[in-house]
């Protein structure tokens, strides 16, 4: 089942500001889709207004082609598992997963029978057989995860939706539970919706990662899309690590504020400018200033350099160049693999005509 | 020493202003021997006293636990124009005179009120008949089963009516499957403190009474008929019926939250 | 698994509700067709209990046997009236002051000349204002004067809703009025120092002397006669004197047939005949018995030594209850004068 989101907006109830804005997204048929973001981004909220939990002021939800926008939350079939699991406390593992089974209306409700058989399958299929007597509180939390999940599961949605399902999962469990919930998603050929802060998460789960800030998808593409051509300089940022390097435009020219960095073509007007560059694109260059690199520590060709000129310091990890030293002296860097940052925006880098911000946004002062 | 002097002192406090009382209504009661505090209920009035306390206490328990239940669950629910000023207004009975919650109702269905003449013309007269004592004793216990259920319905949260909707239940579905059972321990708590509010209830029912021994005389106004008739002996027979059956209801009450505290589901 | 606790849940609240509501909300009427119930004032507990059973035989031998159930509601004179007023369903009303009953009649629910129906203004038995004292009198109390000396305690209920303090308060103002060169300025004053003797004004007479016997309050009970022989005689022999003052208010407290709702009950014969009992002389004896002063010479004559004879006033001496209402206890009266500055 595809999920179709077209310019949805939800603003907060309490003061009118927008929560998600101007969303758009496409989730194919049993793609498994991540949601990612710094906390605060809309992430939840997108979630709970594709299941129908929270309204939107503007746009449409479609799944499957059919707008469900007026479709009642109960109705719309879809499983979602909340953060804090949200177990009925009062009920038994198997009352917990039955029950969305055993409040159908009795024309459409399966046999007792039926649903015990259904209660032990989800048992069985997240290794939880036995355990369909006990109370949630019994439970550890990787299990509650896991009954949340069967509970989701048994109504057969056509989406399953995930709210931080991890969140309150040590890591060791995390782990065992991500490859796990990745492979039941084969094999039940599900559509699935994951929401998470978790970078490292999202790129081993999910085909699809749509990344969000401040209520808007900022980039939509695989995990590796977005770290090699991040949209902005928060997806680089929130993509991998980073060095930032501030300094200016030049007549065409990128200038480090630092010394002993060398200063590359930027096509774009005078002004300020931040360079933003993954530490292993960082190059060394010997005998090209007058700086000292010193190789702190070293994990098979990487390592670890503090660069140091005048009275600053910057400390990357890089590769190591070919014969070096473990001190490098009388040595400058080569940073024209990053990124000119010019306030939210790249600088474009095209070789011909003259570069624009890609925000219209002044440069700071 | 200081945790010693301050539990001392309440120790004495409680001991002179809760227990020394009980114990002396018990030691009234008993002052001529247990088969002349026995005889008091050999009196049909007394009979007829406990048994409309027993009703009125049913009833006012079933009614207000709905509309506790119905007004706790629409308050942590939702938001509405209004809503803070509701829940003022149900704490009201909380902070008014029972006397005032009797005299309200007097305005409304007193013969010299509203509807009072025509009710009574109709054969169903509501002041001074057990109608009236059943307002009265809901008006003044309307805000405990709330007061009690809505901190912890909205301490449990809308994750799990959340849920509740997703797996397809409608509104009674919840309310009865998921948002009550995960709030029992407090509606009970709250249904208890209702109970025993409703036993005791002195003011409100005495202005709505009439005193009718046998007839609209609950257990505290027959205390009071008796007490005024020099009946010492059975006024506190009564009265000690009256501290036992409101001692039970605390108990319970006491073990009830016990019971949450232990298991963590009441904050 | 679900459904079936729902069910029985559900049918448990449905049954409690269903059967509760069928109990509370059943009409009065069933008992008020063989039930007579008198709203009565505070002192006269003992007296009904007694009169309700012996008339309650009487009228079964007249009438095949069938027994009839009395009930009487007590408090104080001023309140039960307002009960009454309000709804409450008294086929009798036998309280402490024509004045209550007044204001009954001025609403619909009895005939405005309902004094003139029954002997005597309808008042079957008399009383008097007397002073009830600790045992051995220590405080040396012998006449209304001596109520408003230093470091005596005065216990009376509250005007506004006690017959029997109206009474209290009136024999006061008649005594202070009488006196040479008395006026109604030096009543006044004397009524206001004697109020400042009171340490608590109880609702109803019988809240008072409870005040005085039971809890031990004041030096001095203001009561009625019948109040304060109960309480030497039965409550707590060797506990108190009674003192007569020279000069006392002959309280009558009236009784009467509530037509509106003895018709309404089906009830007008029985309850005329109880109020007629009150006058017969099995009535007048139980009266003697419990202290009231029976209006029948015979019956008095016959009782003289416990019914001192008393220097009286009547309250249509002061003017009647109407004038005495409204100039003493209406809202901004006399009474409010004193009481509040």
């Amino acid at each position: 089942m595809s999920v179709h989101l077209d310019h949805i907006i939800r603003v907060s109830p309490q003061n009118g500001r927008p929560i998600v804005n101007d969303v758009s997204l496409t989730v194919e048929d049993g793609s498994f889709t991540a949601l990612v973001g710094p906390s605060g981004a809309g992430k939840t909220s997108l979630l709970r207004v594709i299941a129908g939990l929270d309204g939107h002021q503007g746009g449409t939800v479609s799944i499957d082609g059919a707008r469900v926008d007026n479709v009642n939350a109960r109705d719309r079939n879809i499983g979602f598992v909340f953060q804090h699991y949200a177990l009925f406390a009062h009920m038994t593992v198997a009352a917990n997963i039955g029950f969305g089974l055993s409040i159908r209306p009795r024309r459409s409700r399966p046999g007792r029978a039926e649903i015990e058989r259904r209660v032990a399958e989800l048992l069985e299929l997240m290794q939880l057989s036995g355990m369909g007597s006990r109370y949630p509180h019994e439970l550890s939390g990787g299990q509650r995860q896991r009954v949340a999940l069967a509970r989701a599961l048994a109504t057969e949605p056509r989406v399953l939706l995930l709210d931080e399902p991890f969140g309150a999962l040590d890591p060791v469990v995390r782990r065992q539970i991500r490859g796990w919930l990745r492979d039941l998603h084969e094999r039940l050929g599900l559509t699935t919706i994951l929401v998470t802060h978790d970078r490292q998460e999202a790129t081993e789960l999910a085909d699809t990662i749509a990344l969000m800030r401040h209520g808007r998808v900022v980039q939509t593409g695989t995990a590796q899309q977005l770290e090699d051509t991040p949209a902005d300089p928060f997806v680089m940022e929130f993509t991998g690590d980073v060095i930032r390097i501030p300094g200016r435009i030049d007549r065409g020219l990128f200038v480090a504020d630092m010394p002993d960095i060398r200063a590359f073509a930027a096509n774009a007007a005078d002004g300020r400018g931040e360079v933003l560059i993954r530490p292993a694109d960082i190059r060394l260059l010997p005998d090209a200033g007058s700086a000292m690199a010193w190789l702190r520590q070293t994990r098979g060709m990487i390592g670890t350099y503090d660069f140091t000129t005048g009275t600053q310091t910057l400390r990357f990890e890089t590769v190591i160049p070919a014969g070096a030293a473990p001190i490098i002296v009388n040595c400058a860097l080569d940073i024209s693999a990053g990124r000119i940052a010019q306030g939210d925006g790249w600088i474009e880098r095209q070789e011909t005509g003259v570069a624009q911000p890609a925000t219209p946004q002044s440069t700071g002062p | 020493m200081a945790r010693f002097i301050f539990a001392s002192a309440v120790y004495l406090l409680i001991g002179l202003i809760v227990i020394l009382p009980v114990v002396l209504v018990f030691v009234m009661a008993f002052s001529h021997g247990l088969a002349t505090a026995l005889a008091t209920f050999a009196d049909p009035d007394a009979l007829s006293a406990i048994r409309l306390t027993v009703i009125m206490t049913v009833l006012t328990v079933a009614i207000n636990t709905v509309f506790g239940v119905m007004a706790a669950w629409t308050l942590s629910r939702f938001r509405f124009p209004g809503r803070g000023a509701l829940i003022v207004l149900i704490e009201l009975p909380l902070s008014v005179s029972p006397v005032v919650g009797g005299l309200v109702w007097l305005l409304v269905f007193g013969t010299q009120g509203w509807w009072g003449a025509a009710l009574e013309r109709w054969g169903y007269p509501v002041m001074f008949a057990p109608p009236g004592i059943l307002l009265a004793t809901v008006f003044v216990t309307f805000p405990y089963v709330t007061r009690t259920l809505m901190p912890v319905m909205i301490h449990n949260g809308r994750e799990g009516e959340d849920a509740a909707v997703l797996l397809g239940a409608g509104l009674w579905q919840i309310l009865w499957h998921v948002t009550l059972p995960g709030a029992r321990l407090a509606l009970l708590s709250g249904v208890l403190l209702t109970t025993a509010r409703a036993m005791g209830e002195f003011g409100a029912v005495s202005v709505v009474s009439g005193h009718i021994p046998g007839l609209t005389e609950t257990i505290p106004l027959h205390i009071e008929t008796l007490y005024n008739g020099y009946q010492t002996v059975a006024a506190f027979t009564m009265a000690g019926l009256l501290a036992i059956m409101a001692m039970l209801v605390v108990t319970a009450r006491t073990l009830i939250e016990r019971r949450a505290g232990a298991r963590g589901l009441i904050a | 698994m679900v459904t079936k606790t729902r069910l029985t849940r559900r049918g448990l609240l449905q049954a409690t509700l269903a059967g509760g509501a069928a109990l509370a909300l059943r009409p009065t009427r069933a008992w008020a067709a063989t039930g007579l119930l008198n709203v009565s004032y505070d002192p006269t507990r003992e007296l009904y209990q007694d009169i309700d059973r012996s008339f309650s035989r009487f009228w079964a031998e007249g009438h095949g046997g069938a027994p009839v159930q009395i009930r009487t509601s007590h408090g104080g004179s001023g309140a039960q009236a307002r009960s009454v007023l309000e709804g409450a369903p008294a086929d009798i009303v036998t309280l402490g002051l024509a004045y209550d009953i007044d204001i009954l009649a001025q609403n619909g629910l009895l005939a405005t000349n309902w004094q003139t129906r029954l002997p005597h203004n309808s008042t079957p038995f008399t009383s008097t204002i007397v002073f009830l004292v600790r045992k051995g009198n220590p405080k040396n109390i012998h006449d209304w004067p001596d109520l408003i000396r230093d470091g005596v305690q005065v216990i009376t209920p509250n005007p506004k809703t006690s017959g029997g303090a109206r009474w209290n308060y009136l024999a006061a103002w008649g005594w202070a009025l009488n006196q040479p060169g008395g006026s109604a300025d030096s009543a006044r004053a004397y009524l206001k120092k004697l109020f400042t003797h009171v340490p608590v004004l109880d609702t109803g007479a019988r809240g008072a002397t409870n005040s005085f016997v039971q809890r031990g309050l004041g030096d001095v009970l203001l009561a009625w006669e019948d109040e304060a022989l109960l309480a030497t005689r039965e409550i707590g022999p060797d506990q108190f004197d009674i003192v007569v003052p020279p000069v006392t208010i002959l309280a009558e407290p009236p009784v009467a047939v509530v037509d509106r709702n003895a018709q309404a009950h089906g009830t007008t014969e029985i309850a005329q005949a109880y109020v007629q009992y009150l006058f017969s002389d099995a009535g007048q004896k139980i009266g003697a018995k419990h202290y009231f002063r029976p209006v029948t010479p015979a019956i008095l004559a016959e009782n003289r030594d416990r019914f001192p004879a008393v220097h009286t006033f009547d309250i249509a001496s002061l003017g009647g209850w109407t004038k005495v209402q409204k100039e003493h206890f209406a809202d901004g009266g006399i009474f409010d004068s004193i009481y509040t500055k």
